[in-house]
């Protein structure tokens, strides 16, 4: 290989390199009638083995909002097929219980189960009450490794104490997915206030090293699905979408890059 | 004829100069004036009669002037309204004699006014009576001499009295007026020789038609919490628009002790034959015009008096007032004035609004100079327990719908001397695991001789956050005006007990919608009087807190508050309550700047079911 294609060689792989960080850092928006979600999401680290998987932290959110600004229907399910690359490992971990973190501030709920913890992420929510100037209600989000009902779940214990200290916890369901993904997430979500609030935005970042019969472990690892000689590879991420309760179902699939990480 | 007033001076008492010259005529061969059979004289809108000059005044029957004989009148000396001259050729000296006022509906007209003309000539009375019409509406004022004996006269002189009791009353305003007369000679009874006699009015012009009624209104006295009557004085100058209306609202605190009283049966209302057990107060007023208005009630007449009745016009109480129109000589019954009360249901400040204030009765328009309302009843009025600078406040109303806001400034005293040590307690019922729902109770107890409770706010544990799911439906600000909130809204029950009413006062405690950032928790308690109670919801240091920022300055020996458990409750465990006590947080100040913090545990089932355990 001369030193012209080697230079171009390089900057390919530059460019690549920016795309893949750009798309990242980006944003899939979808759109149905007056109704917009924009999800965000990623893996880091960006460079993960060809072969075999490595540690990995998951990041995943959405944005809620209308075009017209109306109030948006409310929030009402999440679901996130993660692409199968991605394996969730459990081993290991305790198991949290509904009611050991429900309703509790995020201190308490982290001093209950700080073994369980396995994720953190922010809520935002909007509540309009009649006669009411709308105030943002916004809190933390805690992943906890749970069971419930017998089932393997994820907690997201949220907690705010604007305008008043209270607690929610989401139950993400677990389950098989089918093709390119995995593993499914799927929450249902109560209703914020009543009938008067409505979600505006939910983040959530998944990762966890810990030790199990001595040896090192992580929720999750992904690998690089790069073919031979290629040291860039562009996947389908996850498959999200959210459910409102007016019917509409707002999804994307979220298309990432990462890199090979040499050895 | 020529009658004309003593002044120029607009809305003064005046007298009345009345000339009725008949020339004779000289010629030889010439007809002599035909004697006069009838005269009217018609004073323009405005003047009319005064009220003052009856204070004191009497009346002449018809037996004591004698009409149809010729004995001498024997009409008291109070009677007399002037003095009369007659001359003619007849006599050599002219005929003296005076105007005195008739009895009222005791006259050869039947009428309310009439005066006799009654003079002396020689071995004869001549005594005249005359009929004074007043307009029942504007009080325009006809006097009207008829069927006059036919006796040649060249000059009549009528000299009615001047100074602050003058019967008439000149117009409120300056201008050029005109007296009409009506001569009608027996020769033509039919064709009146018709005058018109110019009455300018274009003195003491200033103020006429302005609107600046005054106001005084305190206690007599003035140390806080005591009972003590209240006086409340509107008056108004000369010249000013007459008073319509007359709002008042009482200073926060300014409250009435209802417990016990008697209330004046509806039926009776309108008439103001109340019971005497419903008296709270007299009223005392001056009308007129003039240096010597007239004062109601005058000595030796019925005694005015104010009563407390039921239910008007929306207002849960009301307020009679009844004045015996009785001065001089004359009665002309009751004068009944019914005053909506009603409570500020945030302040508790009683707001009384009067009925229109009549504005002539008889004919004879009732100027008020003076409305005096003083509530004496015993233990009635009870004072403010806060001695910060309060104030009664009026929108007073002319008869030309002009408002005036007079307000004058009270306080009390000696504050310090009251006690402030409410004690406040919770208790919950519901679980007391981590996620149940609780059902949270507070009793607030006040103690004798405590000033009243002017803020609180209630800061509960950590342990306890908002069942946010439990938020149903908010009550909005229309629907609670409305008395319409939605059942959904209601979210516990308040009780209040105070001394001062008969029966607690209580209802249903609502989320309602609000200008602060979330909605209010609103007790809204209904009895004899509605309040409304409403806290501020916020947070502090991750606790719900509830402050109370505007209580009413009324004393309440207990106060309950309700709050619903269940799938109502917006209270949930965030830790188990068994654990480690769980306190509120409370702050109070009374209305007398005093303040009261406790940090009372909130009392739980914890206990009982260890108990309960312990037993088995």
């Amino acid at each position: 290989m001369g030193r012209r294609s080697t230079r171009s060689a390089v900057a390919l792989a530059a460019v690549l390199c920016l795309l893949a960080s750009a798309s990242l850092a980006g944003a899939e928006v979808t759109q149905e009638g007056n109704l917009r979600v924009s999800f965000t999401g990623g893996i880091a680290p960006n460079a993960l083995p060809r072969k075999g998987r490595a540690p990995v932290k998951v990041r995943f959110g959405g944005e809620i909002k209308t075009i017209d600004g109306q109030a948006p229907p409310q929030l009402r399910e999440i679901s996130l097929a993660i692409n199968r690359n991605g394996k969730f490992d459990f081993r290991g971990l305790p198991a949290c219980h509904y009611h050991q973190i429900h309703p509790a501030s995020t201190k308490e709920a982290i001093a209950t189960c700080p073994d369980s913890v396995i994720g953190e992420g922010v809520f935002s929510a909007h509540v309009e009450l009649p006669e009411q100037s709308p105030f943002p209600s916004a809190g933390s989000v805690t992943a906890f490794n749970g069971a419930f009902h017998g089932r393997h779940v994820i907690f997201a214990h949220v907690f705010g104490t604007a305008p008043l200290p209270q607690s929610q916890v989401l139950v993400f369901n677990l389950s098989k997915g089918s093709g390119a993904y995995g593993t499914t997430l799927t929450a249902e979500l109560p209703r914020v206030a009543a009938e008067w609030g409505y979600v505006s935005g939910v983040s959530l970042s998944l990762s966890k090293v810990f030790r199990y019969k001595g040896k090192q472990r992580s929720l999750l690892v992904a690998g690089c699905p790069a073919p031979g000689g290629a040291e860039v590879a562009a996947f389908n991420f996850a498959r999200a979408s959210f459910g409102f309760e007016d019917g509409r179902n707002l999804g994307v699939t979220m298309t990432r890059s990462c890199r090979v990480k040499q050895p | 004829m020529t009658p004309l007033p003593g002044t120029h001076r607009a809305h003064s008492p005046t007298g009345l100069d009345v000339s009725i010259e008949v020339p004779s005529n000289e010629a030889p061969d010439g007809f002599s004036a035909s004697t006069v059979k009838r005269t009217v004289i018609e004073f323009p809108e405005g003047m009319t009669v005064s009220p003052s000059a009856v204070a004191g005044l009497d009346a002449c029957s018809e037996a004591q002037v004698g009409l149809g004989n010729n004995d001498a009148p024997t009409c008291p000396s109070g009677a007399k309204l002037g003095n009369v001259t007659i001359e003619t050729q007849l006599l050599k000296d002219p005929l003296q004699g005076e105007v005195v006022l008739a009895k009222q509906k005791e006259n050869p007209f039947n009428s309310t006014y009439a005066v006799y003309l009654l003079a002396k000539g020689l071995g004869f009375y001549l005594k005249l009576p005359a009929e004074m019409n007043l307009d029942q509406e504007t009080g325009q004022l006809r006097v009207i001499f008829d069927n006059l004996p036919k006796l040649p006269f060249e000059n009549v002189h009528l000299d009615f009295r001047g100074g602050p009791t003058a019967p008439l009353v000149t117009p409120n305003t300056c201008g050029d007026y005109t007296i009409k007369t009506e001569v009608f000679p027996w020769a033509r009874p039919n064709e009146p020789v018709v005058d018109s006699v110019p009455m300018p009015i274009n003195e003491n012009c200033e103020g006429g038609g302005e609107f600046n009624p005054r106001l005084q209104a305190g206690v007599e006295n003035p140390v806080a919490g005591a009972k003590s009557p209240l006086v409340i004085r509107v008056t108004r100058e000369d010249g000013e628009q007459n008073l319509s209306k007359i709002e008042v609202t009482l200073p926060k605190g300014e409250i009435a002790n209802l417990k016990g009283l008697e209330v004046c049966p509806e039926d009776v209302a309108a008439s103001g034959n109340c019971p005497a057990g419903s008296q709270v107060g007299i009223a005392t007023s001056a009308l007129g015009t003039g240096a010597f208005p007239l004062f109601v009630p005058q000595a030796g007449k019925e005694p005015t008096a104010l009563y407390f009745a039921g239910p008007y016009k929306g207002a849960p109480y009301s307020l009679i007032t009844k004045v015996p129109a009785q001065a001089g000589p004359f009665d002309f019954g009751d004068i009944v004035v019914r005053t909506a009360i009603d409570l500020n249901p945030v302040t508790a400040q009683v707001i009384a609004k009067s009925d229109p204030l009549p504005q002539i009765l008889e004919g004879v328009p009732i100027q008020y100079r003076d409305v005096r309302i003083e509530v004496k009843k015993p233990d009635f009025s009870v004072n403010p327990t806060s001695c910060e600078q309060r104030y009664v406040t009026t929108t007073i109303t002319s008869i030309d719908g002009t408002e005036a806001h007079p307000s004058v400034p009270t306080k009390v005293g000696d504050c310090g001397a009251l006690n402030f040590g409410p004690k406040l307690k919770f208790k919950v019922k519901g679980g007391t695991n981590r996620g149940d729902f609780q059902a949270l109770t507070a009793i607030l107890k006040t103690g004798k001789k405590e000033a009243n409770m002017s803020r609180v706010q209630v800061a509960l544990p950590h342990a306890l956050f908002l069942a946010q799911e439990h938020i149903g439906t908010v009550c909005t600000r229309v629907q609670f005006a409305a008395d319409n909130c939605p059942a959904a809204s209601v979210y516990g029950f308040a009780r209040a007990i105070t001394p001062l009413l008969d029966k607690p006062l209580e209802g249903p405690v609502y989320l309602r919608s609000s200008t602060n950032p979330l909605p209010d928790l609103v007790a809204d308690l209904q009895g004899q009087f509605d309040i409304e109670l409403a806290g501020r919801i916020d947070s502090e240091n991750g606790g719900i807190r509830n402050t109370f920022e505007t209580v009413p300055d009324a004393p309440v020996t207990k106060f309950v508050l309700k709050m619903k458990g269940g799938k109502k409750s917006l209270i949930v465990n965030s830790r188990n309550l068994c654990l480690a006590p769980v306190r509120a947080k409370v702050r109070m100040v009374g209305q007398n700047g005093k303040r009261h913090n406790e940090r009372p545990a909130i009392q739980t089932s914890c206990g009982k079911k260890s108990k309960k355990g312990k037993k088995k």
